[in-house]
Parts: C-alpha cells; sequence; structure tokens
C-alpha cells in the first residue's frame, strides 16, 4: 500500500477534471476543446484507478481500459468531423454556390 | 530513504506534472504547443497508473493515448491547414465564466470529497479475503486479462464493434470525394 | 407453439451445446458456469449484427444498385431481431417466472422492460427503413447509412437491457456515436457537419461528466451493479453529499442523450443539420434507450434516495416543457420545431418518472407513474415518426424543411395530409387521439400526489398549460396544411406516395389514432408486463 492518501489523489483527479472543463468552456477551436474532453476522460481514468487501487475492487482498472478504448473510437469519429468540416469549409470558399446547389 | 518516501517523491513530482500538462493544454496559445503538453500530462497520468498497481493500463496509455490519439489528433491539426494558418493563435471565449464554473466544481468537489466517507471507512467487504489476497499478489496483467474474458466479456465485444464502427463511419466522413 | 418457436428453440439448442462444447476447457480452468457467456441470449443483437456483416459483403459485391436489397437485408435482420425477443418473452414467461435475469456478469438483463423497448424499437427502425426504398438522396448515403441505423440500434437494444453503469457507458457510447456520424452525415452540407460537431461535442462532454459521476458511484458503493448500488443505498447511504453530487452528473449525461432542458442546447442544430431520416431517427430512438436507462438507474438503483434526486426533476420538467414549447412557437423550419416539440414532449415523460419516484424504492416500477411513462414513450414513438416520415415526404416533394412548404399541402397529397393531421393532433393531445391518453395518464398519476406533495399541483398546472401553448404550434401547421395556398404553382403538383411509404405512414398514424379510441388496454397491459424490472432488488 503506497503512503500516499487516496485522498490526494481523488483531488488531483478533481483538479484535471475542472481544467479540463475549464478547456471545453472556454477554447474555441474543436480540436482544443476535443483535447480537454480527452484530459476529463484522463480525470476519469485516474479516478477509477485510485478507486480500484484502494478499495481493493478489481474491476475498476478494467473500467479504466473500456474507457480508453471507447475514448479511441470517439477521436476516430470527432476528428473525421473535424476534417471534414475543415475541408468543407474550404471548398465553400473555393466555390461559394455548392450550398446553393443542395 | 525508505521506499514510502520514493513514492511520496514520485506522486509529486508526477502530480506537478500532470497540472502543468493540463494548464498547457487550456493556457498555451500555439495549438501545437498544446498538443505536446497534453502528451506530458498524459505521461504523468500513466505514470500515476504505475505508481497504482496498475502497470498494464499504464502501457495502455502510453501506447494508446500517446501512441495513438495524440498522434491522431496531430495529424488532423495538420490535414485541417486553415488551423494551421488562421488559429495557430488560439481566441479564447467566456473565459471568466468558465474559470468560475470550473472553481465552483472544484471546490464543490473538494469539499463532497473532504466530507465523504468511503466504503474503505466501513469495513464492508465486498470481496471475499482470499480474493483480495490474491489480488495482491497475481500478476496486475492477468486479473485484467481475465476479467476481460470472464466478466466483461461483454462490453469488452462491444467495444470491438464499436470501434469497426467508427472506423466505417470516420471512413465515410473523412473520403474526400463521392466516387460516383 | 407456433413454427418460429420451434425453430428458434431448435436453434437455441444446438447452439446451447456448442457453447458448453466450446467452454468445456475454459470451465475447468476458471469454474466459471457457461451461463455467464450465454450468446443465447443476445440472439437479438447478433442478429442485427450479421444483417451489417451481410450488408457490408452486399455493398462490396453488387455495389450501390443493390439499395434495395440492402434495405431489404436491413428489414429482414430487424424482423428477425422481433422474433428473437419475442422468444425471450416467451422464454421469460413460461419457464423463468420473473425474466431471465442477470447476465454477462450481471451486465446485461432480459426482462420484460428491456424486450419491450426492443421490440418497439424494432418496429420503429422498420417504419423508417420503409421510407428509404424511395428517398432521392439516399442514393448518395450508401449502405454505410442503413449500417449506421442497424449498428445503433444495437447500442440501443444493449443500453436497455445494461443493468451496470458501466455497460450502460460503453451501450451509451456506442449508441452516441453512431448518431454523431449520422447527424454529420451529409457531409456536402456544412450545416450537417456543424450539427453533428456541435452534438458531438456537447456529447463527449457530457459523458465525460457521467463517467465522473460513475467513478464516484463506484467509489462509495464499491460496485457499478444497479441492483447492488439499490441495496447500499438502501442500507448505508441514505444522505451522503457526494450520492447527489454524482447524481447531478449522471444527470447531466443521460439528460443530453434525452434532451431535456438545460442540456438541450445541441438540439435543434443536430436536428436541422443532419439528413432527414437521421433527424427522425434522432428525435426518437435515443430518447426511448434513454429513458429506459434513466429510469433504470433512477427508478432502481437510486429510487431509495428519490428525495435528492426528486426536485432536481421537477426543475428539469418545468424548464424542459417551457423552453421546448416556447422555442417551438417561433420556428420556420420544420424540423427545428420538431426538435423543440420532441423537448417539450420529454417534459411529460419526466412527469411520469417523478411520479414513480415519489411511489418508493419498491414500488417504483409497479406504481402508475412508471407506466405512464412508458405508454408516454410508446405512443411518442409512434405519433413522432409518424410526424417525421410525412415532413420527410414533404420535404422530398417540396424541396425544403421551411414550414411555408407545407402551405397547400393537402393539394398535394390529401392521403398525407390526412395523416399528417391525426399525428399533429395526437402530438397536441386532441381527445380522441392516442396522444390525448397518454398525456391524461400522466396528470391522472401526478394528481394522485397531489394531496401529499403541492409541489405536483405546480407541475400539474404547468404541465397543462404547456399542452395549451403547444395547441398554437402543432395547429398552425394543420392550418398551413389545409387553409392556406401553396407558394409556388408546383408546389400543388400532386405527390403520390409509392407503396411501402404510405405504409410507413398508415402505421404509425393509425396507432397514435387507434390507440386512443379502441385499444388502451393493450399498450397498456403490455407497458405493464414490463413491471419486472426491481425483481432483483427483492431477492438479493
Amino acid at each position: 500500500m503506497t503512503d500516499v492518501p487516496m485522498f490526494y489523489y481523488t483531488t488531483l483527479a478533481a483538479l484535471l477534471f475542472s481544467i479540463g472543463a475549464v478547456g471545453v468552456i472556454v477554447k474555441r477551436n474543436p480540436i482544443l476543446i476535443f483535447m480537454s474532453i480527452e484530459l476529463m476522460l484522463n480525470a476519469v481514468n485516474l479516478s477509477f484507478i485510485t478507486y480500484s487501487r484502494y478499495l481493493h475492487f478489481l474491476e475498476g482498472q478494467v473500467y479504466a481500459f473500456l474507457l480508453i478504448t471507447v475514448a479511441a473510437a470517439e477521436v476516430a469519429v470527432g476528428l473525421a468531423i473535424i476534417v471534414a468540416l475543415f475541408r468543407s469549409k474550404r471548398e465553400v470558399d473555393v466555390d461559394a454556390a455548392s450550398l446553393m446547389k443542395e | 530513504m525508505s521506499p514510502a518516501d520514493l513514492i511520496a517523491i514520485y506522486f509529486y513530482f508526477f502530480a506537478a506534472l500532470a497540472i502543468l500538462g493540463a494548464l498547457g493544454v487550456v493556457v498555451l496559445r500555439n495549438i501545437f504547443h498544446s498538443v505536446l503538453s497534453m502528451i506530458v500530462c498524459l505521461f504523468a497520468v500513466a505514470g500515476f497508473f504505475v505508481l497504482l498497481n496498475a502497470e498494464f493500463l499504464a502501457a495502455v496509455q502510453v501506447i494508446i493515448y500517446v501512441g495513438a490519439i495524440m498522434v491522431l489528433i496531430i495529424f488532423a491539426i495538420l490535414l485541417s491547414t486553415r488551423i494551421m494558418r488562421r488559429d495557430i493563435v488560439q481566441t479564447n471565449a467566456y473565459v471568466l465564466p468558465g474559470i468560475i464554473v470550473s472553481l465552483a466544481f472544484l471546490v464543490t468537489t473538494f469539499f463532497v470529497i473532504i466530507s465523504t466517507r468511503f466504503v474503505e471507512d466501513y469495513h464492508v467487504p465486498f470481496y471475499p479475503a482470499w480474493l483480495a489476497e490474491a489480488s495482491e499478489k497475481l500478476d496486475n496483467t492477468m486479473i485484467v486479462g481475465w476479467s476481460l474474458m470472464a466478466t466483461y466479456s461483454l462490453p469488452f465485444e462491444i467495444a470491438s464493434i464499436l470501434l469497426l464502427m467508427a472506423l466505417i463511419g470516420g471512413v465515410v466522413l473523412a473520403h474526400r470525394k463521392e466516387d460516383d | 407453439m407456433g413454427l418460429s418457436e420451434l425453430a428458434f428453440n431448435f436453434l437455441t439448442t444446438v447452439w446451447g451445446r456448442l457453447q458448453i462444447l466450446w467452454s468445456e476447457p475454459a470451465r475447468q480452468l476458471t469454474h466459471w458456469g457457461w451461463e455467464h457467456q450465454a450468446y443465447y441470449l443476445l440472439f437479438p443483437e447478433i442478429s442485427l449484427l450479421v444483417g451489417v456483416a451481410v450488408i457490408l459483403l452486399v455493398d462490396v459485391f453488387l455495389g450501390r444498385k443493390a439499395f434495395n436489397i440492402i434495405i431489404w437485408i436491413a428489414i429482414v435482420a430487424l424482423f428477425s431481431n422481433f422474433l428473437m425477443t419475442l422468444h425471450l418473452m416467451y422464454m421469460t414467461s413460461r419457464f423463468f417466472s420473473y425474466g431471465l435475469g442477470l447476465w454477462w456478469g450481471q451486465l446485461e438483463t432480459i426482462d420484460p422492460y428491456a424486450l419491450f423497448f426492443k421490440q418497439l424499437m424494432d418496429w420503429g427502425d422498420i417504419l423508417l427503413l420503409l421510407v428509404l426504398f424511395r428517398y432521392p438522396l439516399i442514393k448518395r448515403f450508401r449502405s454505410e447509412f442503413i449500417i449506421l441505423i442497424l449498428s445503433a440500434t444495437i447500442a440501443f437494444d444493449l443500453m436497455v437491457g445494461s443493468s451496470d453503469l458501466l455497460a450502460i457507458y460503453v451501450m451509451t457510447e456506442f449508441g452516441s456515436i453512431m448518431l454523431y456520424l449520422l447527424a454529420a452525415f451529409h457531409k456536402d452540407k456544412l450545416k450537417s457537419l456543424e450539427g453533428g460537431l456541435k452534438y458531438f461535442i456537447t456529447g463527449a462532454a457530457s459523458s465525460a461528466a457521467m463517467l465522473f459521476g460513475i467513478s464516484y458511484i463506484y467509489g462509495i458503493v464499491g460496485s457499478t451493479n444497479i441492483y447492488e448500488i439499490k441495496i447500499r443505498m438502501m442500507s448505508i447511504y441514505p444522505d451522503h453529499p457526494l450520492v447527489l453530487f454524482a447524481m447531478v452528473l449522471i444527470i447531466v449525461g443521460v439528460g443530453y442523450k434525452i434532451g431535456v432542458a438545460p442540456f438541450h442546447l445541441w438540439a435543434p442544430d443536430a436536428y436541422e443539420g443532419a439528413p432527414t431520416p437521421a433527424t427522425a431517427f434522432i428525435s426518437v430512438f435515443p430518447k426511448m434507450a434513454g429513458f429506459a436507462v434513466l429510469m433504470r438507474i433512477y427508478l432502481v438503483a437510486f429510487a431509495p434516495v428519490a428525495q435528492v434526486w426528486l426536485p432536481l426533476f421537477v426543475i428539469m420538467a418545468i424548464l424542459t416543457m417551457f423552453v421546448g414549447n416556447i422555442m417551438a412557437l417561433t420556428q420556420t423550419s420544420f424540423k427545428r420545431l420538431m426538435a423543440y416539440s420532441g423537448i417539450a414532449q420529454m417534459g411529460y415523460v419526466l412527469i411520469g418518472v417523478i411520479c414513480a419516484g415519489l411511489a418508493g424504492p419498491n414500488e417504483a416500477a409497479t406504481s402508475n407513474g412508471f407506466w405512464a411513462a412508458m405508454y408516454y414513450l410508446l405512443i411518442y414513438m409512434f405519433m413522432n415518426l409518424g410526424a417525421f416520415i410525412i415532413g420527410m415526404m414533404n420535404e422530398v416533394s417540396g424541396g425544403s424543411d421551411h414550414l411555408d412548404t407545407f402551405n397547400g399541402f393537402h393539394q398535394r397529397s390529401p392521403f398525407l395530409s390526412f395523416f399528417m393531421t391525426i399525428c399533429l393532433l395526437a402530438l397536441t393531445g386532441i381527445p380522441p387521439t392516442a396522444g390525448f391518453i397518454a398525456k391524461f395518464v400522466i396528470f391522472v398519476s401526478a394528481v394522485d400526489y397531489i394531496t401529499r406533495y403541492p409541489a405536483m399541483f405546480l407541475l400539474v398546472l404547468m404541465a397543462i398549460i404547456n399542452t395549451v401553448i403547444a395547441v398554437y404550434y402543432y395547429v398552425g401547421i394543420i392550418k398551413r396544411i389545409y387553409l392556406l395556398k401553396p407558394l409556388r404553382t408546383e408546389l400543388a403538383r400532386p405527390f403520390t406516395p409509392i407503396f411501402f411509404q404510405r405504409v410507413a405512414v398508415l402505421v404509425p398514424a393509425l396507432a397514435s389514432l387507434v390507440l386512443g379510441i379502441f385499444y388502451i388496454d393493450a399498450p397498456m397491459n403490455y407497458v405493464k408486463g414490463a413491471w419486472f424490472m426491481t425483481y432483483y432488488t427483492t431477492i438479493a
């Protein structure tokens, strides 16, 4: 058992989560908002692992593992949307009539 | 220096690294610097995982988050060239409300956690003693693998389906032109 | 014993034998019973997955000309999903008097409650797919559109049966990711991508908040199993500050999925941008699955601490109804209007959930409020889907989703106009329709509590005021359809939907009419069969 109290870890997780929340609210660039969300998810991971370690629950690590997997899928989709959006915006600049054709 | 001191030192080191990295994501103006500082933060979190006896998760964190997700984000930044040109210097909005909301959140969480008695205080055994002891001795990776294949096989398999579908959807969206 | 049952009994027996064969070595190693991985209970979802795989193959080999075949495959997959849920229902009623219980490491349940939602979503999906047989844009959307709809249905199917917060998170996220893709699917349109991005960012942030709440629950309770949480809540953590905090965080996550105020901000943009079939999908299925999950979390796990979350829900319900209805008044786009009206409709379901919460932890799932909420969701699916399908056809024939295209719609298609009127009247809650019965049942269940809880009087009053507000914009569309003249002459040109589209219009519209006049008992009994949800709380 480590000597660092569990309280330190949970507070740290809350701190990371709050910083991520600041990023989500403050940032305007979608990629940065997105990174802030990843930050929040990391805080959650830390929280799960902490409980799993200190309270002797075995599943916390599995939760974190699944969470990372789901986050990866989310990243793939989110970045695809962002890339498509920026590509579309650039094309709108090139050919402004493309919105009218719909 | 006792091992406990060493662990405490590591904890403070990683904590400083994680907080600085996270602040860097939010504060830095250059988007690429933000990504680099995010990587620092992710490494620090992986360090916490090692401290918390979750070595497998630490490896997963480094491989998936740093190795895959952050690289993907860097690629996305490169692909959306407009960001590179126009938004290389970030603009922020709602700075004050954002900080206030998050501070309120942090303070609430802090006081709520302080006033919380977690289960260890109740001495309620959720698992039989032999299982808890075994989990101390067993290889961490083995426990995770065992759980994933036995109890948590359903979300595990669903996660694989999810990855496949996200792949299909991502390809459809990011595909350059309709090929008809 | 029908033919299908025989066939499925045979198939499942074979499958069970195979399972034993496969798992024998593993069983000796781990002494887990093979029933822990009873694939047989996942047959409904596996059938959809097989459908997805077949569609992928057909798409590769036959190309885009085979679009009708692809839709047929999807319909067959959904129908087999329905048959298998029927089979499971038969099994639950015949062999296991209280359902098949918790499976897969207690992550998933097969109970009538889950089967109810699974079957509803099958029917809704089939109706939606029928319209796509001749939907002009669908050729450009490729088969991936159908694949995403099917996989979202898989996710929602698993979501309504999840009995563990972790499983709920994974399935919810699966479904949501599919919905982000569907919302952004019209990638040539900037609005679609922007709506999808907005939906994605708010959804991802809210589910991060939900996860944070789940991690606290995990830390306090030591388990994420719904039924175990309930037991712990009843005994040791009645008024715990962290419980309240975690519950608020979980409301944020689930609230975004069902689109209740103040978590509704993504809805109008995502609805407007998404391709209309995707909008119809987003407007119905995630809300149903989200409410299924919400009720399972709050009426089982958090039911013992209902006094903590009920005030939040009351505020949310009032806010939801007012925001939805007042914002809907000024909309000019049909899809945006339906977005706001859908938000408002969810407020009524919340009233049902509140009443069920008031009934107490052990009576929640047999209370009138619970049945009223379920019944409302059933009727909501039909009436909203009907209105959306007709709106879709109006958009096809009229060129845009602007409300002006509804002007003189009866000249274009008297058939569609008539059924649109029925659906809109049902959404308003005008007496002969099922929408009225649904609202009535909700109000009656709320009135029961007025004497004991004065706040319920306020809630009912607000709901009635909102019903009146809603008349304005729903009847406004009917006025446009019958009283106003078409904007341009080509908008008066007759439009005849094909047979399948007629079916897709008739079924929901008639359901939202007839279920209110003749067969009130049938859906109500169907709903009441789903009471079982709390069984495990009493035995464990």
